[in-house]
């Protein structure tokens, strides 16, 4: 099942700092994070990753760091900074709010 | 035979013209294309197929320009900060010089030449003042697509205006300069400063302009915006009283030459790889 385009863009900034909030991590392990946690059903076209940290690292939610990998290139590792916290909490209340009513009229 | 780095090249060269040749987004990019190559590679995928496979997961080169694109229209407060305070001298002249024409103490051709004159030097200190910013902010902070993307455009904004306000103020001055002095040019030093601040002008907006310009070379051209003004409206003084109409040069010399070398230092940062003065990042 392919996920509609919109729930795709909704869902981009949740997942990321979800992702960032079990630690800091770096663009391509974050796609094969959501890849794994769906069980492939959501595809993000990769690149598309990059403008939405950008917007999270401009709004102060995250933070970046360039650090030597173990293969001896630089990546760029994004972590999540107090305020990212703060707007996860706040995606959390809404996603669970929308996830319970729709829970309560499908009776599931 | 495939050889990756031919193929980063190529791919490299459809995006550094939207993105800027080093800019950290297409490094980010570029980074996130061998670690998909890498991965598939490993997995036992031939390189050929795994570079197209990661090049297409990447997604087209128009699609990731557009995506950066919206990011580059954030506004830059420091950019309208310095159109605004741009705005502000200009009315502030304007009063100043209309002041000037009421009480006698300006004719309409010397009121225009100083308004336009004093805009176009001032622009000059703007995109100076942006550029010093610019570089601090690089060095500490970091830069990014979207704030390289409005550093440019304030440069070309602020530059347009230094060229056009210097531009007239030089051929209204030599008018001034006929009618009082009795020839139109003399190459004096403050007709030289003048010709200097112009062409300064023109070098900053070509490079704001052109995106194969690199970020760095941009803020130092830009940050010596600071210098070619500062001797060309300051340094005649010191040179001819004349040109000081009256003022005195106490401490001139020491706060110019203090000036300049403060600003060459900037332009030494500039160098400084970024974040380098964030002490617990790892450079870019």
């Amino acid at each position: 099942m392919k996920l509609a385009k919109e729930l795709v863009a909704a869902s981009a900034a949740p997942l990321i700092l979800s992702i960032l909030g079990e630690g800091e991590n770096y663009g391509y392990a974050i796609i094969q994070r959501v890849r794994n946690l769906s069980g492939g059903q959501i595809q993000w076209t990769d690149g598309m990753l990059y403008p939405v940290l950008h917007r999270l690292e401009a709004k102060g939610a995250i933070v970046s760091r360039w650090r030597m990998a173990a293969n001896g290139r630089k990546r760029k590792y994004y972590a999540l900074k107090g305020g990212g916290r703060k707007i996860l909490a706040h995606h959390k209340s809404q996603w669970m709010l929308v996830q319970g009513a729709l829970a309560n009229l499908w009776g599931t | 035979m495939f050889n990756l780095e031919e193929q980063i090249q190529l791919w490299r060269g459809g995006l550094a013209e939207s993105l800027g040749e080093q800019s950290e987004a297409l490094v980010e990019l570029e980074s996130h294309l061998r670690d998909h190559f890498e991965q598939r590679v490993r997995a036992g995928q031939a390189p050929h197929e795994a570079w197209q496979e990661a090049v297409a997961k990447l997604g087209s080169p128009g699609g990731l320009k557009e995506e950066f694109a919206k990011l580059h229209n954030r506004p830059w407060i420091p950019g309208w900060v310095a159109l605004g305070g741009m705005l502000i001298c200009g009315l502030a002249m304007l009063w100043f010089v209309a002041r000037g024409m009421t009480i006698g103490k300006f004719r309409a051709l010397l009121a225009v030449h100083v308004l336009t004159v004093v805009i176009g030097y001032v622009a000059m200190y703007m995109i100076g003042m942006l550029a010093a910013w610019a570089i601090l902010s690089r060095a500490v902070a970091g830069w990014d697509g979207a704030r390289n993307g409005a550093f440019r455009t304030a440069l070309s904004r602020l530059a347009g205006i230094a060229i056009a306000g210097t531009a007239i103020g030089i051929v209204l001055g030599s008018f001034w300069a006929r009618d009082n002095l009795g020839r139109y040019w003399a190459w004096d030093a403050r007709e030289v400063g003048g010709t200097a601040v112009l062409a300064w002008a023109c070098v900053v907006f070509a490079c704001a302009k052109n995106r194969s310009t690199s970020t760095v070379a941009v803020m130092v051209v830009a940050v010596m915006a600071n210098v070619v003004v500062s001797l060309s409206w300051w340094g005649p003084g010191l040179i001819e009283d004349r040109h000081l109409y009256g003022a005195k040069t106490t401490g001139l010399g020491t706060a110019l030459g203090s000036f300049v070398v403060a600003q060459l230092l900037i332009a030494c940062a500039a160098m400084l790889p970024s974040r380098s003065l964030n002490g617990r990042e790892l450079s870019f």
